[in-house]
C-alpha cells in the first residue's frame, strides 16, 4: 500500500459517526431543542406583551366633568385644565371632542343614535410622564375643589383585571416552559444513554487494550457533545424560522435580541449531554476492573 | 511473571468458579488451558488479563501485586498483555489497519513511527491486501488474523488466546497454533485456552486443566 493510499483515507474516527444511535439521538435532540426554543420564545413574548399592556393601562387616566347645580360642564373645563397643567408629573391633558365621545358610545348605542340633545359629559384624557407615579388621590381632591362636577377615573378595576390576566398568562407560559424543560431533560437523558449503550462494545475494547479512563471518556464526551451541538443548533434555527414567520402578527418575534434569548437552549443541551455522557462512561468504567 | 496465590472466584452468591487456586507462570513459557465448557477457563483468563478481580487470594502480574495498584496504573499492565478473544472483538467502523494499530494509537505513538511495522505485520499474517477493508467484509480466518495482529502489535510480554480455534476451521486453527509457537520462540509468554484435544496434542507444552473449581498442571 502506497503513501498516497494512506493519505486518501478518511480521518480516523474512534467512535463511528454513523451508527444506530447517531441519527436517532440527533433527531430526538433536534426536535426537543425546537420545542424547548418554541416554549421559551412563547413565554418571553407573552411576558413582553403583558408588560406592554400593563404599562399602557396603568398610565392612562381620564377626568370626567358633569353639570352640577348651576354649573355646566363647559364652565368647569377651564379650571380643570389649569389644575391639570399645573399638577406635577402630567405630560399631557387633552379634552376629547364630541365626535370622539360619540364614536366611543357607538358600540353601546348604535351608529347614528346619539342625538344632539343627549347630554354628554366632558372627558379629558390625562397622560402622565413615563415612569412617574402620580398621587391620584391628591389630584382628585384638587379637581373637585376647583370643579364640583369633576371626577378622576384611574380605571382601577379594569387595570386590576388586566394585571391579574397578564400574571396568569405569564404563569401559564412559565408552567408550559417548565413541563417542556422537564420532558426535554428526560428525553435527552434516555437518548444519550441509548446512544452510549450502542457503543458499549467500543468502550469495552478500548478499556481492555489499555486505554486510560480519561482517554475513553474524552472521546465519548467529544462525540456526543458535538452531535448534540449540531442537532440542537438546527432545532434553534427551525424555531427562529417559525418566529420569523410570526413576525407579521408579533413584531418582537423578528427581533434578533429576542432570538438571542433562545441561545441558552442549545447551550443547556450541550452542557447536559456532556454531563450525562461523562457520568455514564465513568460509571461504566468504574464497574470494570 | 504471573503469580496466583490461593485464588478463589465466585460471581456474587453463585457457586465457586475457582477454589484456592495457586499457579506460577514463567516468562517465555507456553501453556494450554483446558477443561470442559463452563469449567472456568474464561474466568481464569479474565483474572489474568485484568477483566475480573478475585474474590480471595493474591494476584501478581509482572512482579506487581494487582490489589496494590491504583486504577490509573492498571492500563499500563494491560498494555503488556495481548488478548485474542473468541469473538475477535474488532471494531466494525474501523479498517483492518486502524483496528490493528489501535493499541499503539492509545499508547500515544505517532502513526508515521509505526506505519511501516504495522504494514509488515499485516503482510506477515496474510492481510497485506486487506489493510483498508472493514471487518464485516473479512472471512472468519481473516478476522482472526486481524485480532491476532492487534494482540501482538504492541509487542506484549504475554499473549492470551481464548478458544481461538472455536470459530474457524481446522486448517486455520492449525496455522494459528504455528503463529503462537513463532511468537513464543521470540520470547512471548503464551496461554491458549481450548477444549479441543486435537489442538494440545499437536505441540508438546504443559497443560493447565480446570475441573471442579480446581487447577491441575499436566506435563506430558
Amino acid at each position: 500500500m502506497s503513501r498516497a493510499d494512506f493519505q486518501k483515507r478518511k480521518t480516523f474516527q474512534l467512535l463511528p459517526r454513523q451508527n444506530m444511535a447517531g441519527p436517532t439521538l440527533g433527531a430526538v435532540t433536534m426536535v426537543m431543542s425546537f420545542l424547548a426554543c418554541l416554549s421559551l420564545g412563547a413565554a418571553i413574548l407573552v411576558g413582553i406583551a403583558a408588560e406592554r399592556w400593563l404599562a399602557r393601562a396603568t398610565s392612562a387616566m381620564t377626568v370626567q366633568i358633569i353639570a352640577v347645580d348651576n354649573l355646566q360642564a363647559e364652565d368647569q373645563l377651564k379650571a380643570v385644565m389649569r389644575e391639570l397643567s399645573g399638577f406635577p408629573g402630567i405630560e399631557k391633558a387633552e379634552p376629547l371632542s364630541r365626535d370622539t365621545l360619540i364614536r366611543l358610545l357607538e358600540p353601546w348605542l348604535g351608529t347614528g343614535n346619539v342625538t344632539a340633545d343627549l347630554p354628554l359629559p366632558l372627558l379629558i384624557e390625562v397622560i402622565p410622564e413615563p415612569n412617574v407615579v402620580i398621587s391620584t388621590q391628591a389630584l382628585d381632591v384638587k379637581l373637585r375643589a376647583v370643579a364640583p362636577g369633576a371626577r378622576l377615573d384611574t380605571h382601577g378595576r379594569w387595570r386590576e383585571t388586566l394585571d391579574r390576566s397578564a400574571q396568569m398568562l405569564k404563569l401559564f407560559a412559565g408552567f408550559v416552559l417548565l413541563m417542556v424543560g422537564l420532558a426535554t431533560i428526560t428525553v435527552l437523558l434516555f437518548a444519550t444513554r441509548a446512544g452510549l449503550l450502542a457503543n458499549q462494545e467500543i468502550l469495552q475494547v478500548l478499556h481492555q487494550i489499555g486505554a486510560q479512563d480519561r482517554f475513553i471518556s474524552r472521546h465519548f464526551e467529544f462525540h456526543f457533545t458535538r452531535l448534540t451541538l449540531i442537532s440542537s443548533a438546527i432545532g434553534l434555527m427551525l424555531a427562529i424560522i417559525v418566529f420569523y414567520g410570526l413576525g407579521d402578527l408579533i413584531a418582537d418575534a423578528r427581533d434578533p435580541n429576542f432570538w438571542a434569548w433562545l441561545l441558552p437552549v442549545p447551550i443547556g443541551f450541550v452542557v447536559l449531554s456532556w454531563l450525562v455522557t461523562r457520568h455514564h462512561v465513568m460509571r461504566n468504567l468504574a464497574h470494570m476492573v | 511473571m504471573i503469580e496466583l496465590e490461593n485464588i478463589s472466584l465466585r460471581y456474587e452468591d453463585g457457586p465457586p468458579i475457582l477454589h484456592d487456586v495457586s499457579l506460577h507462570i514463567e516468562p517465555g513459557s507456553f501453556h494450554f488451558l483446558t477443561g470442559k465448557s463452563g469449567a472456568g477457563k474464561t474466568s481464569l483468563l479474565k483474572l489474568i488479563f485484568l477483566a475480573l478481580r478475585p474474590s480471595r487470594g493474591k494476584l501478581s502480574m509482572f512482579g506487581k501485586d494487582i490489589a496494590s495498584l491504583s486504577r490509573t496504573e492498571l492500563p499500563e499492565i494491560r498494555r503488556q498483555i495481548g488478548v485474542i478473544f473468541q469473538d475477535f472483538r474488532l471494531l466494525n467502523h474501523l479498517s483492518v489497519y486502524e483496528n490493528v494499530t489501535l493499541p499503539l494509537r492509545i499508547a500515544g505513538q505517532k502513526e508515521l513511527d509505526y506505519r511501516k511495522n504495522a504494514v509488515e505485520l499485516l503482510s506477515w499474517v496474510g492481510l497485506g491486501d486487506r489493510l483498508m477493508s472493514l471487518p464485516e467484509t473479512l472471512s472468519g480466518g481473516e478476522k482472526q488474523r486481524a485480532a491476532i495482529a492487534r494482540a501482538v502489535i504492541a509487542r506484549p510480554r504475554l499473549i492470551i488466546a481464548d478458544e481461538p480455534t472455536g470459530n474457524v476451521d481446522w486448517e486455520i486453527g492449525f496455522r494459528l497454533l504455528r503463529l503462537m509457537e513463532e511468537l513464543n520462540k521470540m520470547g512471548t509468554t503464551v496461554i491458549l485456552a481450548t477444549h479441543d484435544k486435537k489442538i494440545w496434542e499437536q505441540i508438546d507444552h504443559p497443560r493447565l486443566h480446570i475441573a471442579d473449581s480446581n487447577l491441575e498442571r499436566i506435563t506430558s
